[in-house]
């Protein structure tokens, strides 16, 4: 576990006394990765949005449940990836309905851009970006949120484990089903 | 026994850095042996390194951000819970006194509203009541559902049981008009020993009281002309036999002996007109000739013999 800085601990600690500026110090410090990891998890811009704002309101409202047994951060996520579990049902229910399923990941890797400058760079890397998007997609809800925990957000598997409230092994299980999953998928393009 | 499937599992948790010192220099021993594996193991190496890593547009993101903050300044969302009751020990006691606090105000603010509201009945006394309930506003039946049993005391009072959601138990004396509108509504009841019941208690009456209301006399007659049991018309005719000798109940007996289904009942209503002498002359010829039950037939023609003799 990475435990919290001492600064955090005072903005949670104040943040749960009820202080508002607080919160927003705390939303301001996570808020980016959190909408990352929600688009990352939702692979749809609407409902990234979506599971953010509903994630810091839980978050807000739930702040007193915090025991700092766990970082703020892991803790935090627990909640998006709640939220963006729940989020997909609501979505493959209401494609159900509709009959009428959207193209996930045509439009949202524009709202990425790369680490690095060059023009040339960041259009590959979108291209990059749509594929995994349309990759990940074709993993289950588990496996999604073990990948992108573990690849973006370096999480521990035991930290994995206890966020999913699962087995370590089942982690490491999910872990290498995602991964082969996604080879499988995007592994002809990087050979091109 | 390790094969090349267990270390292939192994590979993504040392390229992630989390596989114990252990497991790590097995599964480097095994890389130098197995060339399969040291090949995947730079293939997956080549594929986490190359997935992208991308970040958010900063003006979407800050967009978000400035949603969430105008909502949580807004007060759309209950505000959070207070660090002072949720996590501290006095706010917490507070917490559980204001509850206790605000249940026993509760309970004496109902039972005060009880006393109030005295006046008028509560759909319990409804349900349950043994009586008309008065109240300022008139008097109300209890609904009645039907009518269990009748029993008839020892002192000569009436313990009624009858179903309105519950079960009831009345008593009364056979004066009191409750107890009769309740043997009233339980000669006409389905049940066809209550409707026994009820005639028996009105028999009691009638001998108690020599009397009876016109509203039971025609609850009789219409169980003599509707009822199939034979037992409950007969007695009925019992009932009738116990009342004084009255023009209208001549008629209902008359009536009966004449056209009544049951030749057993067509004799009783005989035998007790004769009892009571009421076979006015005009009419016992026809009897004679026209009843279709032989006993009759032949008790008139002595009864005329009789008279000729006379």
């Amino acid at each position: 576990m990475i435990a919290p800085d001492e600064n955090e601990i005072s903005l949670i600690v104040r943040a749960q006394r009820g202080d508002e500026k607080a919160f927003e110090e705390l939303v301001k410090k996570h808020d980016h990765s959190v909408l990352t990891f929600a688009l990352y998890m939702t692979g749809n811009r609407l409902d990234a949005e979506d599971v953010y704002q509903e994630s810091f309101l839980r978050a807000f409202k739930r702040l007193t449940g915090f025991r700092f047994e766990s970082s703020f951060k892991t803790w935090l996520l627990s909640i998006v990836v709640r939220q963006s579990i729940n989020m997909r049902k609501k979505r493959r229910l209401r494609q159900v309905l509709s009959l009428n399923r959207q193209e996930e990941w045509e439009n949202e890797a524009s709202l990425l851009c790369s680490d690095q400058d060059e023009a040339e760079q960041t259009v590959k890397t979108k291209e990059m970006m749509q594929l995994l998007g349309k990759s990940l997609n074709r993993l289950t809800d588990r496996e999604r949120a073990i990948f992108c925990l573990k690849n973006r957000e370096n999480l521990k598997i035991r930290e994995i484990a206890e966020l999913l409230d699962c087995a370590e092994g089942t982690v490491k299980n999910l872990l290498f089903r995602a991964c082969r999953k996604l080879r499988q998928e995007m592994e002809p393009y990087f050979r091109d | 026994m390790k094969n090349c499937s267990f270390y292939q599992k192994q590979l993504l948790v040392n390229l992630f850095d989390e596989l114990p010192v252990d497991d790590d220099q097995d599964l480097q021993h095994h890389l130098q042996t197995c060339e399969t594996c040291r090949l995947e193991s730079l293939r997956l190496r080549s594929f986490i390194d190359r997935l992208p890593a991308a970040h958010l547009d900063s003006s979407w993101s800050r967009y978000n951000r400035q949603q969430l903050f105008y909502r949580l300044r807004r007060k759309k969302i209950g505000k959070a819970e207070s660090y002072f009751w949720a996590s501290t020990l006095a706010g917490r006691m507070l917490r559980y006194a204001s509850f206790a606090l605000a249940l026993v105000l509760f309970f004496l603010l109902g039972r005060t509203s009880m006393i109030n509201s005295r006046s008028l009945p509560s759909v319990q006394d409804l349900m349950t009541a043994d009586r008309l309930i008065v109240t300022e506003y008139g008097e109300i039946s209890p609904h009645l559902l039907d009518v269990n049993k009748i029993n008839i005391n020892a002192d000569g009072s009436f313990e009624i049981v009858y179903q309105t959601l519950n079960l009831v138990r009345l008593q009364g004396k056979a004066d009191d008009p409750v107890i009769r509108q309740m043997i009233n509504n339980a000669l006409q009841a389905e049940n066809a020993t209550v409707r026994l019941h009820a005639v028996k208690a009105a028999q009691f009456i009638i001998d108690d009281q020599c009397a009876m209301d016109k509203k039971t006399i025609e609850s009789l007659e219409s169980i003599l002309e509707n009822e199939k049991n034979l037992g409950i018309k007969l007695a009925v005719m019992k009932t009738f036999d116990t009342f004084p000798d009255s023009p209208a109940i001549e008629q209902i007996l008359l009536r009966s002996m004449l056209t009544d289904s049951s030749e057993a009942v067509r004799i009783q209503a005989f035998k007790i007109l004769a009892r009571r002498g009421a076979l006015t002359a005009p009419s016992l010829p026809m009897q004679s000739t026209q009843n279709n039950n032989i006993y009759i037939r032949t008790k008139v023609q002595q009864l005329l013999q009789e008279r000729d003799v006379l």
